[in-house]
């Protein structure tokens, strides 16, 4: 077991999400970082899509009541474990009663901790992640609360290492981040001041930021011509366009319809940016092709099962 | 007895010091090669009272990596601090400091491909 000690309610419990149950309106949820959620379960050895805890708020700290393996990933800061530093992108065994706390990150929104095994939960509608805006998932569909004991698995303590695949190398905070998006179905009808201005601006983040989206702050995207829509499917990483001109970027914890004309979609090998992109982060959107979205899904799965692999061959030669 | 016996008789015989070598070769043969270079006496090093230098030194290999931020010549090291990382691959493993210290040099870079036992930061 392990023992939440200070914690705020936004944080969660999160795998990869509720996938192909979008027709009957419930959202996907999951990790707003999959990639970093996937980095720590594959440092661990787990199922990519075990549960882990989705850290937004901190400080936050837990205790380990048993020796347990563990992994922390995502944002980067200060992160102890019984008063001693541990690195980013580390897996590391804690023993019994060892507290880790993990501090405001430097880098980045949000941390995971992965452990062993997964978080051992009931998955409902085939998923343990927590919908926070539904209430159902995870922990009675709710963020965690200081006193909360989750069942972990006890494990004898390994050698600590960490991945080399770092993604944040890439990420500089302090400047507008490199997001790809593919155009979405109403791209055309936006004026051309619009469709320049998408993927010329430095669009900021918001205050109104969640799991369920992120308002974007910057010129106004007009439309070309007047358009009524009906509802229609949405994803996370859909940008839709308001009457304020204002852009909503659709996540997690998203309605899986709505009305309002998108201008593109994020592709997926970069939501997980969007997900470490706190209030004051820009964006800068580049269009790319359905295709160039796929080749980069797929160069990114394939780091993964590189990592994923040489975790087993070492724990192999570990014994 | 081939030429190439020869030639590695004469390399062992100067590989190990050796002013003359006898040894049986091929059927009841014998060999004597007698190095014809006056053998420098073997300098037995007398202990000198410089200390040995305190030292970290790795127990993998792999290419090193610097902590972030990188720890830097005079640098004051805790035990147990994690001053690098090896990376093999996908994977990165720790060094640690086994002692206190202040680092007084720093003989790898980032990038460098490091054996075992090899040493990557020496103390004051």
């Amino acid at each position: 077991m392990i023992e939440v000690l200070t914690t705020g309610a936004a944080n969660s419990i999160q795998d990869l999400g509720r996938n192909g149950r979008f027709d009957i309106g419930v959202s996907r949820s999951g990790a707003m970082d999959r990639l970093s959620l996937m980095i720590g379960n594959a440092l661990l050895g787990n199922d990519l899509n075990a549960a882990g805890l989705e850290i937004a708020i901190f400080p936050f700290r837990l205790r380990f009541d048993q020796p347990t393996r563990f992994a922390v990933t995502g944002a980067e800061g200060d992160v102890t474990l019984g008063g001693r530093p541990l690195p980013p992108r580390w897996a590391a065994s804690a023993a019994e009663g060892e507290t880790l706390v993990i501090a405001p990150p430097e880098k980045g929104a949000r941390v995971y901790i992965t452990f062993a095994g997964g978080i051992e939960i009931e998955p409902v509608l085939g998923s343990r992640a927590t919908d926070l805006k539904s209430g159902y998932g995870g922990l009675e569909g709710r963020g965690l609360r200081r006193g909360d004991r989750l069942t972990v698995a006890a494990m004898p303590p390994m050698r600590a290492f960490g991945a080399a695949l770092d993604p944040f190398a890439m990420l500089d905070f302090a400047n507008p981040l490199p997001v790809r998006a593919v155009p979405a179905a109403e791209f055309s009808v936006f004026s051309a001041d619009a469709r320049k201005l998408f993927s010329r601006w430095s669009w900021r983040v918001t205050p109104e930021a969640d799991r369920m989206g992120y308002r974007l702050e910057g010129p106004e995207l007009k439309l070309e011509r007047r358009l009524e829509l009906m509802s229609h499917g949405i994803l996370p990483g859909t940008i839709q366009v308001p009457p304020s001109g204002k852009p909503i970027i659709q996540l997690a914890d998203a309605n899986t319809c709505g009305g309002y004309p998108k201008i593109a979609t994020i592709i997926e090998a970069d939501l997980w940016i969007v997900g470490q992109a706190g209030p004051e982060s820009r964006f800068l959107f580049t269009e790319v092709t359905p295709d160039e979205a796929n080749a980069a899904l797929r160069r990114q799965r394939l780091e993964i099962d590189a990592l994923a692999r040489t975790v087993a061959v070492a724990r192999s030669l570990a014994g | 007895m081939t030429l190439d016996e020869i030639e590695r008789a004469i390399a062992l015989a100067k590989s190990r010091g050796l002013a003359e070598l006898e040894c049986a070769i091929g059927q009841g043969g014998r060999l004597k090669v007698i190095v014809n270079r006056p053998q420098k006496p073997v300098q037995v090093a007398a202990p000198k009272a410089v200390k040995p230098k305190a030292a970290i030194r790795t127990r993998y290999f792999g290419v090193f990596a610097d902590t972030v931020p990188a720890i830097r010549v005079g640098d004051p090291v805790a035990e147990h601090q994690i001053v690098g990382f090896l990376e093999l691959g996908e994977i990165r493993f720790a060094i640690e400091a086994d002692k206190p210290g202040r680092v007084a040099a720093k003989p790898v870079r980032p990038g460098d491909l490091v054996g075992y036992g090899e040493t990557v930061f020496e103390f004051e």
